[in-house]
């Protein structure tokens, strides 16, 4: 090698290493861990050689990726994406149901982590989680009662004994909470049947007077309404209406309200008891 | 070996992803790379045993002993297809071997089933790489550039992989674009003619999910395969019956 051929190639190594310094230190585009790209599904697809438990892995992989300080929309719309096209490519795969179930919902998409949530279900006949977590989106995003304690009850019926006893009771719970007291009451008298559990009949039994004396305030609301045009303004007024003699007394010892419309509802745990019942 | 090696140990690390359930997509993972992996080498040993032969004109002396272009043409299929019941036995058992004792570290919810149907999973796949180098044969016979048969046989194998689960999604998912869909359905629609929907020979899910072994699916999947590879060897001995050889 003769000196300018040396210098040559010192002179680009410098140059070299010299930009290479510069780019050390430089942030890279894609620092923080969101997302932005969804491919549409055959495309992705496509990607993963035509192989759709590849293409469900890599999705579960990348919604993986993203942080718990990200708090962007737009990276959880796109994380909605991806999971439901995973869940599209394995219904079967758990790891999928269970991050959507935990994250999604909390940011707000919670049509497609229901939707996943719904597919896992119906798909993994053995496992009773994603039938237990759709249950409980249903009542506590959704406020469907009747979907939750359907799938409560499909929950319940895959997983083992002790498991199903506090699931069943939670549905019960839920049904109770649903917006016909009748439809629940039946409900809950129906899996007070199917249950050999005598502590679980008692405390569904607790649910089922509960909700008779709630069905005796709503007879006696629809009355009054009938009588007088409008509803009442405290529980104590619908005494004398329907069949109503005096007011029913709750086991569970919470009571009875009116809600804003002045129909008769349960008392919930959280809430204040200063109205007159 | 080595491709082996990088195989499982990929497939582990993939299963340090999961939260629940790493013995699965360890073993998952391990499915798809096996599949991948064992199609390159399925493309690259058409080319060495066939093409070559073809292209450097060695094949007039084999043509010399007393077989005809048929009989050759089978038999080099046949050793090919052995050579690879061989490979995906090696790599399959390695890959079980390896979740079977590493993978049991953590006790999943519903841990895979890592029992006989693992056979038939390879077998599955065995069956899956046997119609792409019967379709990579069929290519090579009329090919006159040594490379086209590795590009189309990729191009056939991911098509065929893929085309079930397109045609499912677009035909079955509400949130598949629509004018995709009506594009797409005429020609998905009538594939199934031309194309072996080779998804169908993937049973990974018995083993994943611990399901029951659906032996219809099997059995009309395995018709498909053989009847798919019989009709491409035959294709191609035509072919090569006629080829000018000169």
């Amino acid at each position: 090698m003769n000196w300018h051929n040396a210098a040559f190639a010192l002179l680009a190594w410098l140059v070299f290493w010299q930009a290479g310094l510069q780019l050390q230190d430089r942030p890279r585009p894609d620092e923080a861990s969101t997302l932005r790209v969804r491919l549409p599904a055959p495309v992705q697809l496509a990607y993963a050689g035509g192989d759709p438990y590849l293409a469900a892995n890599l999705n579960v992989f990348r919604s993986m990726m993203v942080g718990g300080s990200v708090t962007e929309t737009e990276t959880y719309r796109v994380q909605a994406q991806l999971q439901l096209d995973a869940a599209l490519f394995n219904p079967r795969h758990e790891d999928n149901y269970y991050i959507a179930a935990a994250i999604l919902p909390w940011n707000g998409y919670v049509a497609p982590s229901q939707r996943i949530l719904q597919i896992a279900a119906e798909n993994r006949e053995w496992d009773w989680m994603p039938a237990f977590f759709f249950a409980f989106g249903s009542w506590y995003f959704e406020h469907s009662m009747v979907e939750a304690g359907k799938w409560a009850d499909v929950a319940a019926a895959r997983s083992t004994p002790t498991n199903a006893r506090a699931l069943r009771a939670m549905a019960g719970r839920w049904y109770e909470q649903g917006d016909d007291p009748r439809l629940a009451r039946g409900l809950i008298i129906a899996m007070q049947e199917q249950t050999r559990d005598q502590d679980l009949k008692l405390q569904l039994q607790l649910r089922v007077d509960r909700l008779d004396g709630l069905v005796k305030l709503r007879d006696a609301h629809k009355a009054f309404v009938a009588q007088r045009g409008r509803s009442a303004e405290s529980l104590q007024q619908l005494i004398g209406y329907g069949a109503l003699e005096n007011l029913p007394t709750d086991p569970a010892g919470l009571g009875y309200r009116l809600d804003s419309d002045g129909r008769p509802v349960l008392r919930l745990l959280n809430e204040p008891t200063d109205e007159a019942d | 070996m080595a491709i082996a090696i990088a195989l499982v140990t990929s497939s582990l690390l993939a299963g340090s992803f999961s939260g629940r359930q790493p013995v699965t997509v360890a073993l998952d993972v391990g499915f798809s790379g096996l599949r991948v992996a064992l199609l390159l080498m399925a493309l690259f040993w058409v080319q060495e045993l066939f093409t070559k032969d073809l292209e450097r004109k060695t094949l007039y002396f084999v043509l010399a002993y007393p077989i005809t272009r048929k009989q050759y043409l089978f038999s080099r299929f046949t050793s090919a297809a052995l050579l690879m019941a061989l490979a995906v036995l090696i790599v399959g058992g390695l890959l079980w071997t390896a979740i079977f004792y590493l993978g049991s570290s953590y006790q999943q919810v519903t841990p895979p089933a890592l029992d006989g149907r693992i056979g038939l999973v390879l077998v599955g796949i065995w069956l899956d790489l046997i119609v792409v180098m019967a379709f990579a044969i069929l290519v090579s016979t009329f090919s006159t550039t040594p490379f086209l048969p590795i590009l189309v046989g990729l191009g056939f194998a991911m098509a065929a992989r893929g085309l079930g689960p397109t045609f499912d999604y677009l035909r079955n998912n509400p949130l598949a674009d629509q004018q995709q869909a009506s594009v797409l359905a005429p020609v998905l629609e009538y594939s199934h003619a031309w194309l072996p929907d080779l998804s169908r020979l993937d049973y990974r899910a018995w083993v994943l999910y611990n399901l029951p072994v659906n032996y219809a699916d099997f059995g009309y999947a395995t018709l498909m395969a053989v009847a798919y590879t019989l009709l491409a060897l035959i294709l191609a001995g035509v072919v090569l019956q006629r080829r000018e050889l000169a």
